[in-house]
């Protein structure tokens, strides 16, 4: 059965690209315009994974309730908002909602495709709920699962989502080697802008300080970029 | 066109215009000049007619005219001697208060020889109510007293001083009685006091007791008054004095004399006329005179000397307009006894007449003014009335010390007004000035908006709340082209995703390698897109990073050490210098924002080098201040960009590496930075013109 997709975006000519490639993936696309449309929908039957813009129509923080009441449905619902706003601000009340990612529009396709995938692939690493020892890193306290893009911390869950799982991951797998922003841009399967990067980093920062206060294993090289300090 | 080529400051300007006020005075001074023209041309007139007004009163009165004796003078040989009204009876006693004011007239008769002694003789004659009195002054070292003997009274009959042998002090008066009978008094002293009068009366010598005399001896001589009777009226008199310097003496040694033959014609004009005269209401500074036909003075009145006046600070002040002083009084006339003057003759001889007499080297100066004075068609004398004419000068200054004063307290007045205004106005003006200066900072960005005052008044508070205003709607403006980057990145992100998504259906389901080809160089056309809307929000961004910046104590050295070695791995065809100090540099800045700030001037420095030359960054630090250095060689910047440089969406220098958009705010987030730090940030080109230099400086306190 095609995993079921909803998208919620206003903007018709960006919903159908996004539905065209993502149905030709295989995926059930259900598209949605506005928010009410969608809280419709969502109350008879929740989708596998959602795709939210921010602002829809007059409501410029449609996007938050959406998840939230996704959230409020299930925590394991994977979510990506995809929207024009990029400030901190936006970025971080998303993520406080639960988000698994945060996407800007001007994203390609083919990056969103990953995402999607990738998602799905931690929905189902998460169900199965098999080991798979291949594919855990372990440095120090931290553990990483690549098969499942989930982290922990000392044995405590970090919420982590799928961009900083990659950007975590690709420090993490040579500790002490510095990654320029191109590197863990590419890591991320991302063509995003220095400052993303930047404040990915220091979202990160700030989830393991959330842990551990004395945190300061991901560190600042000026003009170079950052590493994991073994 | 400039129409203030002196540039002039609003001050000056005042002051020119208050010294225009100060002109007002100088003009009436000038003014007042010439009013003393006319004033004297007034004066010249009033005493003109004055002149003619006496000359009535005395023709009425012709017979005064008649009373005096006024005998023809011409064709005598001696001069004549003038007989002056007295005002009281003379007390004998050889004083001579009672010829007090006549002393000027007192006539010094000559030495009759020529021996050097100095010995002169005043003489004066005087009378009132038909008593003639003669008054001697006579300076004699040795007084020889006449010694009587008894023994030879034969040879004192022979009368002549020949009384005794021996010669004495001797004073003879020859006359003319009103009987045109010659006489001869002789006065010869035994000692001082009263002495008796001698006479020769039938050929003999002897005292005539009608007459009095009085000796009083003087410090350097003796004063003798003689007193003649009652009536005795000498219409030709001759006085001589015989002096003795040695007792014993025989003949006398020498003779000083009214006339050396002749006796002198006696002018007596008549008392009448004086007491007319002294009747006469005259101004200070200004003399009567009635003469005769001959320019004889009968009477006269009044004095040339101006009043006395008071000198005040304002008088000293229109004494040094006009004149260092008024001139000084030049009186020819104040003891003359026969007067002539061009205005006499064309009196005398053709009617009334006036003038101006100057002295020819001091500004003084009399007015005249005669008139005949004329009785049954003849001519008995002229009225003459000369006025100095400094009174005029008086009147004048005392007028413009008076204008002074007022003026004075005007001008003053108005330009302690004006300065007040003035000073006021500049203040406000100069306020205004500093208002404006704080609306725009250095590097022309418009601060905070301004309170509007709601003070209404003149046009410079509507000057200063116009300013306000368009200071606040710049401050709009501005704030509008700040944001407007931000709100526009926002706005064209989401017809560039339309676009993007688009092309990438386009590349998931196009197979042909042609079109994929454009698909994907279109691809790449949305991500440069892509770049300039993140790089246009990238001024806002910093703002909002500023936000929640975190500072921290870092080592700048360190700090630059590590973003060099970064740039040079990235970039390995430019070489990178770093000079920095021995000793750490601690600074408390945001590591991210300060890597930013690096970030967009070592790009800068990346762009515009030459590949042969290094980027050199410097780092130098002392007591007073931190300079962070970065500088690389290229193309100069143009002095008058230097500080617009930093300015937003300003972009001066072309750029050789045309790849990456440039939108001129590298450095004007460069700046932000830097001022978040407290740092300024400057652009200069090398000394030695081979690049430029870009500095954040920090002044440590």
């Amino acid at each position: 059965m095609a995993r079921r997709i909803a998208l919620v975006e206003d903007e018709k000519a960006i919903r159908e690209n996004y539905a065209a490639s993502l149905r030709k993936q295989g995926y059930d696309v259900l598209c949605y315009e506005s928010k009410d449309q969608a809280l419709k929908a969502f109350e008879t039957r929740l989708p596998d994974l959602a795709i939210l813009d921010i602002g829809l129509g007059a409501e410029p923080e449609g996007g938050f309730e959406l998840c939230r009441f996704l959230r409020a449905q299930s925590s394991t619902l994977p979510i990506i908002f995809l929207t024009a706003l990029d400030s901190e601000f936006d970025t971080i009340s998303g993520l406080r909602l639960g988000a698994d990612d945060y996407l800007t529009k001007d994203i390609s396709l083919a990056q969103v495709l990953v995402r999607v995938s990738a998602l799905f692939r931690r929905i189902d690493a998460l169900k199965s709920n098999l080991d798979q020892e291949q594919d855990l890193i372990e440095v120090g306290k931290l553990q990483l699962d690549a098969s499942r893009f989930v982290a922990s911390w000392d044995e405590h869950p970090i919420e982590i989502t799928l961009t900083e799982f990659w950007i975590l991951h690709a420090l993490v797998k040579r500790p002490g080697h510095v990654k320029n922003r191109d590197q863990l841009m590419e890591a991320a399967k991302a063509v995003v802008d220095d400052s993303t990067v930047t404040s990915h980093i220091k979202r990160l920062r700030k989830k393991f300080v959330a842990l551990e206060p004395e945190f300061d294993r991901i560190e600042t090289v000026y003009g170079m970029g950052y590493r994991w300090k073994a | 066109m400039n129409i203030n080529p002196l540039r002039w400051q609003l001050k000056t300007k005042f002051i020119s215009i208050l010294l225009v006020v100060l002109l007002i005075p100088i003009a009436s001074v000038v003014l007042l000049k010439e009013v003393e023209k006319t004033l004297v041309d007034n004066l010249k007139q009033n005493l003109l007619l004055t002149s003619k007004l006496y000359s009535l009163q005395l023709e009425s009165n012709s017979n005064w005219f008649y009373d005096s004796r006024l005998p023809d003078t011409e064709s005598a040989i001696a001069d004549e001697l003038f007989v002056f009204p007295l005002q009281q009876e003379i007390v004998l006693d050889g004083f001579f208060d009672e010829w007090e004011f006549l002393e000027h007239f007192r006539a010094n008769l000559k030495v009759l020889d020529r021996s050097a002694d100095p010995d002169t003789m005043g003489f004066l004659m005087g009378a009132v109510k038909e008593n003639l009195y003669l008054s001697f002054q006579i300076t004699d070292e040795h007084i020889i007293y006449w010694q009587p003997v008894q023994t030879s009274s034969q040879e004192s009959s022979r009368g002549g001083g020949n009384a005794t042998n021996y010669r004495s002090e001797l004073i003879v008066v020859s006359f003319i009685d009103n009987n045109n009978i010659p006489q001869r008094i002789f006065i010869k002293p035994i000692a001082p006091g009263k002495i008796p009068v001698e006479k020769i009366s039938q050929g003999e010598l002897k005292v005539d007791w009608r007459y009095s005399a009085y000796w009083v001896e003087t410090a350097d001589g003796f004063n003798v008054e003689v007193k003649f009777p009652n009536g005795l009226m000498p219409t030709y008199l001759q006085v001589r004095y015989f002096d003795v310097d040695k007792p014993q003496q025989t003949i006398h040694e020498k003779v000083i004399a009214s006339s050396l033959l002749d006796l002198n014609p006696v002018v007596w004009p008549s008392a009448s006329l004086d007491k007319y005269v002294k009747t006469l209401t005259v101004n200070p500074g200004q003399r009567v005179w009635v003469l005769d036909t001959k320019g004889r003075v009968m009477a006269r009145h009044g004095d040339l000397r101006p009043p006395i006046q008071e000198r005040t600070f304002l008088s000293a002040i229109a004494d040094w307009i006009f004149a260092p002083q008024i001139s000084p009084l030049v009186d020819h006339r104040s003891s003359k006894l026969r007067l002539s003057s061009p205005v006499i003759q064309d009196a005398l001889t053709l009617g009334p007449s006036s003038a101006i007499e100057s002295e020819l080297k001091s500004d003084f100066s009399v007015a005249l003014a005669a008139s005949p004075i004329i009785a049954d068609g003849q001519v008995l004398g002229a009225v003459m009335i000369e006025e100095n004419v400094a009174r005029v000068q008086f009147v004048q200054r005392k007028t413009l010390s008076q204008m002074l004063y007022v003026m004075g307290a005007i001008i003053f007045g108005v330009i302690g007004l004006l300065g007040w205004y003035v000073s006021k106005l500049v203040g406000r003006i100069s306020k205004l000035r500093k208002q404006v200066t704080t609306l725009v900072d250095e590097q022309g960005r418009m601060r905070i908006p301004a309170e509007l005052d709601v003070y209404e008044g003149d046009e410079i508070d509507e000057l200063n709340k116009a300013f306000v205003r368009m200071g606040n709607k710049l401050y709009d403006y501005h704030d509008y082209l700040e944001k407007l980057a931000s709100r526009l990145s926002h706005e064209l992100r989401t017809p560039i995703a339309v676009v993007r998504s688009s092309l990438d259906n386009l590349l998931l389901t196009h197979r042909e390698e042609a079109d994929t080809e454009t698909i994907k160089r279109a691809l790449v056309g949305t991500e440069r897109l892509g770049e300039i809307i993140t790089r246009m929000r990238q001024a806002s961004g910093v703002k909002e990073a500023m936000q929640s910046a975190n500072f921290e104590e870092i080592d700048l050295t360190d700090f630059l050490t590590h973003m060099v070695a970064g740039f040079q791995q990235t970039f390995k065809s430019t070489e990178f210098k770093l000079k920095h100090p021995d000793k750490p540099v601690v600074r408390s800045v945001s590591p991210d924002l300060l890597a930013e700030m690096m970030d967009k001037l070592l790009s800068n420095a990346i762009d515009f080098s030459q590949s042969q030359h290094p980027v050199i960054v410097e780092l130098v630090h002392d007591r007073d201040s931190t300079f962070l250095n970065i500088s690389n060689t290229g193309p100069l910047i143009e002095k008058k960009n230097l500080r617009k440089i930093f300015q937003s969406l300003v972009s001066i220098r072309d750029k050789r590496n045309e790849s990456t958009p440039n939108l001129g705010l590298g450095l004007y987030v460069v700046r932000l930075i830097a001022e978040f730090h407290g740092a300024k940030v400057k652009a200069a080109n090398r000394e030695d013109a081979t690049g430029v230099v870009f500095s954040v400086i920090w002044r440590n306190k």
